[in-house]
Formats: structure tokens, C-alpha cells, sequence
């Protein structure tokens, strides 16, 4: 053999050979790179889409999502509201979230993050892990401050706002949040009737209107500052502004438009009325019930009635359907709604009586006409606030939590998630 | 013969013995079976009906469709209740809230249902009865699926029973239809009612034994019958317009307020007295019917117009037995409810001119009082006080015990010591006359809170040291489940009560006769927001 030949076929092997490096490096690279970066999967991105037809839908890995959720706070019989569920060690949600998903419940929505985020990470996650349910965090923007929620301190926004920042930075990336919702009912407050609060400037209007607008305000506009610094850091989760009814929304349209969803606290019997169609009208968002439902006592007969409960939940889900989008019937502006609630609380008839607290109390704490299978009680007391579980506890323990008990409404919904179709006038016995 | 074949012959034989004995029961025994099953066939309606109501009784409804399953031959009836049967253990399951029966056992049963429903209306020749019942259920199902053709079924049903005639029928209709009342939507119950008052009315049933009927139907509280009836029995009557007006008087005081009881509905009895003013005017009532008209409209707190229906008996008969009564409640409601204080005044100047002896004077100077104190007129108002002291010294009344007596004592040591009158009364005063001088302001005007509150005793009428509730009901405003913290101020005459709680609701009983007027006012976070009062009599 020639030394040319020889040489040439050296020149070939130190090619090859040089390919192959490169490509061993590569692959290596390759590899490192896949490894970083599946340490921690990115955050799935939730958002709202408006369709060609003006309908809104919730979009959640790409794909329509109808919330179909649950309130979650289960306080177990003899606790009392600060109650720390995250750091229970029963870990009830486990139970529950079996319960859950056999039922259907994709969503759960949580008033307020705990304390310990490690904890409260370990619940989101396992719930979504586990039972492939996503979680709804609130924070009640200071509501239940005492003496009074001062929203119109500067001292007292920095505060909250710090507050719930700091919850959505530990949080976002969690694969298991939905959304953020911002207070509850806090709107209530606006009449001076409930949690009132004030400050000079809104005391020297005199009119009670006029403070009221005032205050209304005053709330939207810390709303739009947090919704502002919520987006800027987390651009993955909708924001969700909590209000009770339709209250003030008129002045949400003007000073709170950086929320996403407005998240209604409805209780108007079987039905949600022309709310979806107000609501196009005052306050063009898409509209989410983050609390509905009925009481499964009835006040006038003093006994326990599931069968209400059941009607009265699948007649307002059968709204929800029909006003979900694509649906010619309906305003399409609905996304779904977090019923309220999982359990019942029994604490909530007086919280600052010990004794009570391991009592199913059947006193009601308010009135509403729209229930009116038990309207005809003393005083028109109807709604009994320990009884809007869809789950009714049990003193029993059970693997060291309170045995749940399913009741109706909790099959009813299960049928209706199945098969959604139109809930004809109750015919249900009284 | 061999012992071996004689073995054998025997053996055959015993074989043969024993096949003929098999054969004999196997062609014995289903006879057997078919002469048990034909006989409970020949049960009949009437005792599967009865065998149903023992088997349920025990709540074994598988037993009894386990029974019935032995028919070879089945009838439409039993087709019926093994349908019905299925249909009952759904119900119990229901009623024990056994949710997993109910939602995921009873789904095959609901399918026997439908089927078992399909042959026995396929099976049917003649009978109505039974034909309404398998309707009945068939609807039944239907709805509990929310099936849209459970309104179709729902009119299937109606138009049978339209159709059918007989007495028996007429029971099954309304037997369905007392079921049906039970349900929240009551036009089911009432499209059967209707069927069953036509049917009843054109049975040539006499004006009497309507009326007879209708009552025995109030009796059992059916009140939509009672009033379907009643007023078929009026139709029957209306060629006379006198008797017709006497009569719709008389239904009307059966739905009434009686005082010591709510009345079945009181709306209807209102409804009724209108009608019968309508059709002969005053001449309609006497002195008993007017009274209990007025005191029903006073009851359904439609306090204007109960004075005015409490000033038109004292027209139609001015030597009315229980004057001193009406005076007074026209007193009261015209100060606080139509808000014209010199016509109260009047009222209760009457009281204490004409019945001087009466307990009523008493209770009428206290009012005078009252309304004196409030607009300013101290010596007027110390007039008033005294005077009812004087009253009371003279009949030897314990002035440190007597309510009224006390009640004066208190406002005469404010009107002496120029203190404000106290503050829950102030604020019910202010509340419902305003803060002006004596005037009398438009009805209905609201000067506090804006918020409705209504103020009602239960009983309106109780004995002397009986039990007394006054109870508060609000229109609340829009706060959702969160109630504003409200306080209840209550004043007026509130009876032997140690300690009046800051509640809506108030207990307590008298040591003496007469007609009680007591007040709340409610006062919220951001000052008064309503106030209300009640009447009550003593005896």
C-alpha cells in the first residue's frame, strides 16, 4: 500500500473520529441542559380567552376548563377558625381529595394561604399530584382586621399589599394554582354596616351615599395596585377580585381593571337571576361564583333537609352550564363557580363560644327569601351558617380526622357533572 | 334363579320404583306451583293492595316483589306493584339518605320500574283506576330523572283522570293529587284538585255537603281544597246576593285571625270580606264580622286599614260591646301607624271620658301622656301621668307593682327632673312621628334607618302569667351572610320581664289585664335604623 493511500485514509479515521467528538459533546450538552432544566417544570400558563363570539373561557394547558369546584376550609368539630389546616397532621385534604375527585371537583378555592408556605405548597401540590385538582388561593386583603380594615391608611395597603405578593411569589410556581383571588365579600363593607371603617375624609362627607362611593373607591383602587404588581410578577395565573354580588361594581369598572375574573358571592336561591347579563351591562369581565349554594337545614321544620340542599345546587350549576361558553342560551360569560362549601363548619354559629364549637348549632345567622323552602321560620331566620357542607362531618374519628359523610347534593352534582342538562322545575318534595 | 340375577331384578326394580316416583313429583310439583301462583293471582287487587301495605309497613319491599315474582300468570295489577314495589325501595332509600342506594344500587330497579310499568299498562283493558296509578308512576320516574317528557306525562296523567269516572276514580285522583300537594310545585296538585272539585260539583253534590266537605277539608288543613270547595259552594249560592254576601262573611272568618291563633290564610279571608262588601256593602257585616275583620287586617299588620275597618264598625254599630277596645287600638294605630296624633288623642280622650272605670282610661292617659311628653307639652303630659296615678290609688292598685302605675311614676320623675324621656322609647317616638311638634305626617314615612322592622307577639292574645313572645323580623339590607350588629331597644309596656335583653327576641308575661302596646326600636352601626310595636290583650 501506498503511503499517500495511507495517508488519506488516516486524514478519513481523524474526521470520523472528530465527528464523533463533537457529537459525544454535544449529546452531553444536550443532556445537562434537559436535566437543569427538568430540576423544576415552568409553571402551566391559566388564562382567559375571549372567543370570536365574545364569549369568555378559562384556558388551563391549553385546553377549556370549567371550574367545578368547592370552598375548602374543613374545620374539624371543636376547632374554631384558627384552626391551622395546613399544618394539621391528619392531613384531611388526603381523604378529601379522594372524596373529591371521585365526585368530580376539579377546583378547590382557599380564603387565605396558611402561615408555614412549605406547608401550604405540600397541600397544593399533593391535591394536584394526587387528585389532579387545582387550587384557588385568596387572601382576605385584611377584612377581618381589628378594629376595622383601614383601607384608606396608606400604612395599612402597604401592608396587605406586601402580604399578598409575598403569597404569590412563594406560590406561582406551583403546578397546582389555578388563580388569585382578592378578598371575598370586602364590598360589604362599603355601607358602613359591616366591618365599618372610615377615616377623616370619607367621615366629613355626611351622606351615607356619597361614603359609600367613597369608600368604594378607596378599596377598588388598592384592588388595581395589587392586580398591577400581581401581573408584573405573575403573568401565568388570572386574578380573580372577590365581591359580594353586584355591589359597587360600577366603580370596580372605573378604578379595578387589571383583575381578570370578577368573582361573584351570589346567594340567590335556586337560580343566579339576570345576573350574567347585568353583568355584560356594569362590569364586562368574566364571571366565576367563588361562593353559592344552600343550607341543608331547614329552619322552619327544624330538621335537617338534603333534599333542598340537592335542588337548590343543581338548579344554580344548571345555570352556570347554560351561561358557560359556546352556549347559544346563555350570556357565555360564565367560567364556573367554587360552591360553597366542602364541609360544614361548626363553629361558625358563634366562634367565641367554646362550648358551641362541638355543637351542630341549628340557630340560623341570617335571612334570605330566595330559600324559601324554610322562609317561615321564627323571624324569617332561615340560613344556617353550619350546614352548607355538601359533606356533613361526624364527631367519629376516622384515620384521625372527623368522618365525612357525603350528603345528596354531593351525588346530585356528581350525576350533573356527568350528564349536564337543563334542571326542569323542581318537583321535589318539600 | 341365580342369587346374581335375582340381585339384579331387584336392583332394576327399585330403580324403576324410584324413577316413577322422581316422574310423579316432577310433573306434581310444578302443578303445585302453578296452583300457589294462580292462587295468589286469584288474590285479586284489593289484597295485593293490602299485602303491599304489610309488606311496606316492615319496609320489605324485596320481600314483596320477591312474592310477587312467583306469579307465573301476571296481572296488570301485579305488573303494577312489582313496579311499585322497586319504586318504594328507591323512596326508602331516599328517606334513610342512603345516597349510594339511591345513586348507584338503584339504577337496575329503575329499569324493572319502566319495564314493569310498560306490561301493565300494555296488559290493561278497562281499568281506570288502576290506569291513573300506573300513570302516576310513570310521571314519577320520569321527573325524578328530569326527563323532559315528564311534563307530557304529567298532562297524560290529567286528561285519565278527566276521563275516568267513578267514585273510585275520584279518590284516586285526589289521593294523587294530597301526594302531589307535598311537592314544591303546586300546580300539579292543583290541576288534579281542580278535576276532583269539577267532578265533585257536577255529582249534583247539595250546597250543604259542599260546604260540609269544604270544612272537613280546613279541618284536615287542606287549605287549597277547603277554598276550592268553598268558593264552588258560593258559585252554587249566588242567584241570592244577600245570602251570598252572609255566607262569603262567614268562609271568610274560618281563614281569619282568631286571636289566640294565626288564622289558615288570613289573605284569602281579607279577599273574602272584600268580596262580600262588594257585593252588598255594610249591610254584609254585623258588629262580629266587622271586628273580626278589622282585628284580621291589624294582625296581618296592615295597620291603616285596619283603622279604618275598626272606625266603620264602631258606625255600623256605636253601642258595640267591646267599644273601649276599639277606641283604644284606633288610638294606638292612628298615633303610630297612620301618624295623625291629634286624631290618636281623640281616640284615647274618648276612651277615658266614656269608660272611666275601664282599665283601658288608665292604659288611654298613659298614651296621652306619652304623646304630650314627646311633643313638648310637659304639664300636659304630667296631667295625663297623675291622673292615671290618681285612677290607680282609687282602685287600691299597688302602685310599686302595677305596670302602668310604674311606667307613669317614670315619666313624671323625667318630666320633673327635665330629663330626656328614655332613650328607647325616645328613639321609637322619633323614629315613628318624627322630631317636630304635634303633626300628623304622611303614611308610611320613614324617618330612621329605612330598614322595615316588623314586631309581632305570639301569641296576640294569652291569659293573665301566660307566656308572651315578641318577636323582631327585619328586611335586612344587602350584607350577604354577614348580619350588621344591630341593637334592640325595647320600651312600651313589656310586662313582668326582670331583665330586657338586647335581642330580637322577648319573653314575657302580665300580672294584669288590658291591651298592652309595646316598642322596639333597632338601632345599627351607623345609628337607628327602624322600630315597630305590637298590641296585645291581656285577660
Amino acid at each position: 500500500m501506498s503511503k499517500t493511500g495511507d495517508r488519506g485514509q488516516g486524514t478519513g479515521d481523524r474526521k470520523r473520529k472528530f465527528q464523533k467528538n463533537i457529537f459525544s459533546v454535544f449529546c452531553l450538552l444536550f443532556s445537562v441542559f434537559c436535566f437543569l432544566g427538568m430540576g423544576k417544570p415552568a409553571a402551566k400558563k391559566v388564562y382567559v380567552k375571549t372567543l370570536k363570539n365574545g364569549h369568555y373561557q378559562l384556558i388551563v394547558d391549553g385546553r377549556p376548563y370549567v371550574v367545578k369546584g368547592v370552598c375548602y376550609n374543613p374545620v374539624p368539630i371543636g376547632s374554631s377558625h384558627d384552626y391551622d389546616f395546613w399544618s394539621d397532621a391528619g392531613e384531611p385534604w388526603k381523604k378529601d381529595g379522594e372524596l373529591m375527585k371521585k365526585m368530580g371537583v376539579n377546583t378547590v378555592r382557599f380564603y387565605n394561604a396558611g402561615e408555614n408556605t412549605e406547608s401550604v405548597k405540600k397541600v397544593v401540590s399533593g391535591l394536584y399530584k394526587l387528585y389532579g385538582i387545582r387550587s384557588m388561593m385568596g387572601n382576605w386583603l385584611g377584612f377581618w382586621n381589628y378594629p376595622a380594615p383601614f383601607y384608606d391608611d396608606e400604612n395599612f395597603r402597604k401592608k396587605i399589599k406586601d402580604e399578598v405578593i409575598a403569597m404569590v411569589e412563594a406560590l406561582k410556581g406551583e403546578e397546582g394554582i389555578l388563580a388569585w383571588v382578592l378578598g371575598n365579600e370586602n364590598n360589604y363593607s362599603f355601607g358602613g354596616k359591616i366591618n365599618p371603617w372610615s377615616s377623616e375624609r370619607i367621615d366629613k362627607m355626611g351622606d351615607e351615599r356619597q361614603c359609600m362611593l367613597v369608600r368604594a373607591n378607596v378599596y377598588y383602587t388598592l384592588i388595581e395596585e395589587i392586580a398591577k404588581e400581581i401581573r408584573r410578577i405573575d403573568p401565568n395565573h388570572p386574578i380573580v377580585m372577590g365581591n359580594g354580588e353586584l355591589i359597587c361594581l360600577d366603580v370596580a369598572n372605573e378604578f379595578a381593571k387589571s383583575i381578570d375574573i370578577v368573582g361573584c358571592v351570589i346567594y340567590r336561591g335556586k337560580t343566579f337571576g339576570n345576573i350574567f347579563s347585568t353583568l355584560r351591562q356594569t362590569y364586562d369581565k368574566p364571571v366565576l361564583f367563588i361562593e353559592f349554594g344552600a343550607d341543608a337545614y331547614n329552619a322552619y321544620e327544624k330538621k335537617e333537609d338534603e333534599d333542598a340542599q340537592g335542588a337548590f345546587l343543581e338548579s344554580q350549576w344548571a345555570q352556570i352550564y347554560r351561561n358557560l361558553a359556546n352556549n347559544p342560551d346563555g350570556a357565555g360569560n360564565c367560567l364556573g363557580g367554587t360552591m360553597f362549601e366542602w364541609t360544614d363548619e361548626w363553629w361558625k354559629h358563634n366562634d367565641y363560644d367554646a362550648n358551641g364549637l362541638s355543637i351542630h348549632d341549628t340557630e340560623s345567622n341570617w335571612s334570605n327569601g330566595s330559600y324559601y323552602f324554610d322562609i317561615k321560620a321564627e323571624r324569617n331566620m332561615n340560613m344556617n351558617e353550619e350546614w352548607f357542607g355538601i359533606v356533613k362531618l361526624e364527631p367519629q374519628k376516622v384515620e384521625g380526622i372527623n368522618k365525612r359523610v357525603p350528603r345528596k347534593a354531593y351525588y346530585m352534582i356528581r350525576e350533573f357533572w356527568k350528564n349536564p342538562r337543563d334542571v326542569k322545575k323542581s318537583a321535589r318534595k318539600k | 334363579m341365580s342369587q346374581k340375577r335375582r340381585q339384579r331384578t331387584e336392583d332394576r326394580g327399585q330403580k324403576l320404583r324410584r324413577n316413577i316416583a322422581l316422574s310423579i313429583f316432577l310433573v306434581l310439583a310444578p302443578l303445585a306451583g302453578v296452583s300457589y301462583a294462580q292462587d295468589i293471582a286469584k288474590e285479586g287487587a284489593a289484597d295485593l293492595e293490602k299485602l303491599s301495605q304489610e309488606y311496606f309497613a316492615k319496609n320489605d319491599y324485596d320481600g314483596f316483589y320477591q312474592h310477587l315474582k312467583k306469579i307465573s300468570s301476571p296481572t296488570p295489577e301485579v305488573y303494577y306493584f312489582l313496579a311499585l314495589a322497586r319504586q318504594k325501595n328507591i323512596e326508602y332509600w331516599q328517606q334513610t339518605k342512603d345516597w349510594e342506594g339511591v345513586y348507584d344500587k338503584a339504577a337496575s330497579y329503575k329499569k324493572d320500574i319502566d319495564d314493569n310499568l310498560r306490561s301493565a299498562e300494555g296488559a290493561l283493558k278497562d281499568d281506570k283506576g288502576l290506569l291513573l296509578k300506573i300513570k302516576y308512576l310513570k310521571w314519577m320516574r320520569a321527573k325524578e330523572e328530569g326527563l323532559d317528557k315528564s311534563t307530557g306525562l304529567f298532562n297524560d296523567l290529567v286528561n285519565t283522570a278527566k276521563d275516568a269516572a267513578g267514585q273510585d276514580c275520584l279518590q284516586i285522583t285526589k289521593d294523587i293529587a294530597d301526594e302531589l300537594a307535598g311537592l314544591e310545585d303546586k300546580n300539579l296538585s292543583r290541576r288534579l284538585y281542580e278535576i276532583y272539585v269539577n267532578k265533585l260539583i257536577g255529582s249534583d253534590i247539595s250546597g250543604a255537603d259542599l260546604k260540609k266537605t269544604a270544612v272537613k277539608f280546613l279541618n284536615d288543613n287542606n287549605i287549597y281544597l277547603a277554598k276550592a270547595l268553598f268558593e264552588a259552594f258560593l258559585s252554587k249560592i249566588s242567584d241570592v246576593k244577600a245570602l251570598l254576601a252572609r255566607e262569603t262573611v262567614g268562609i271568610a272568618g274560618l281563614f281569619a285571625h282568631q286571636g289566640r291563633t294565626v288564622g289558615p290564610d288570613p289573605v284569602f279571608a281579607e279577599e273574602m270580606y272584600k268580596k262580600a262588601y262588594e257585593l252588598s256593602g255594610a249591610a254584609a257585616f254585623d258588629s262580629g264580622s266587622q271586628y273580626r275583620r278589622a282585628f284580621n287586617l291589624e294582625r296581618m299588620k296592615e295597620f291603616v286599614r285596619a283603622a279604618e275597618e275598626y272606625k266603620n264598625l264602631l258606625e255600623l254599630d256605636q253601642d258595640y260591646g267591646a267599644k273601649q277596645k276599639v277606641l283604644f287600638r284606633l288610638g294606638v294605630l292612628t298615633a303610630y301607624a297612620v301618624k295623625n296624633v291629634p286624631a290618636a288623642e281623640d281616640y284615647f280622650l274618648r276612651v277615658k271620658d266614656e269608660f272611666p272605670k275601664d282599665i283601658l282610661a288608665s292604659s288611654s292617659l298613659y298614651q296621652l301622656g306619652l304623646l304630650s311628653q314627646f311633643h313638648n307639652d310637659p304639664d300636659k303630659a304630667k296631667e295625663y301621668y297623675s291622673a292615671l296615678l290618681e285612677i290607680a290609688r282609687s282602685q287600691g292598685v299597688d302602685l310599686e307593682k302595677n305596670e302602668l302605675a310604674l311606667l307613669a311614676q317614670e315619666r313624671l320623675v323625667e318630666i320633673e327632673e327635665k330629663k330626656e324621656i328614655k332613650y328607647g322609647l325616645k328613639l321609637f317616638l322619633e323614629g315613628t312621628l318624627g322630631t317636630g311638634g304635634l303633626q300628623s305626617l304622611p303614611q308610611g314615612t320613614h324617618l330612621s334607618g329605612g330598614v322595615t322592622v316588623d314586631l309581632t307577639a305570639y301569641p296576640c292574645e294569652a291569659g293573665i302569667g301566660q307566656p308572651i313572645k315578641y318577636l323582631v323580623t327585619m328586611s335586612n339590607p344587602q350584607t350577604g351572610c354577614m348580619a350588621p350588629a344591630y341593637a334592640y331597644e325595647w320600651s312600651g309596656e313589656t310586662g313582668g320581664i326582670a331583665n330586657i335583653p338586647n335581642s330580637p327576641e322577648l319573653v314575657t308575661d302580665y300580672a294584669a289585664a288590658g291591651i298592652k302596646v309595646v316598642h322596639v326600636a333597632v338601632v345599627g352601626p351607623q345609628g337607628p335604623d327602624g322600630e315597630g310595636f305590637d298590641i296585645v290583650e291581656v285577660k
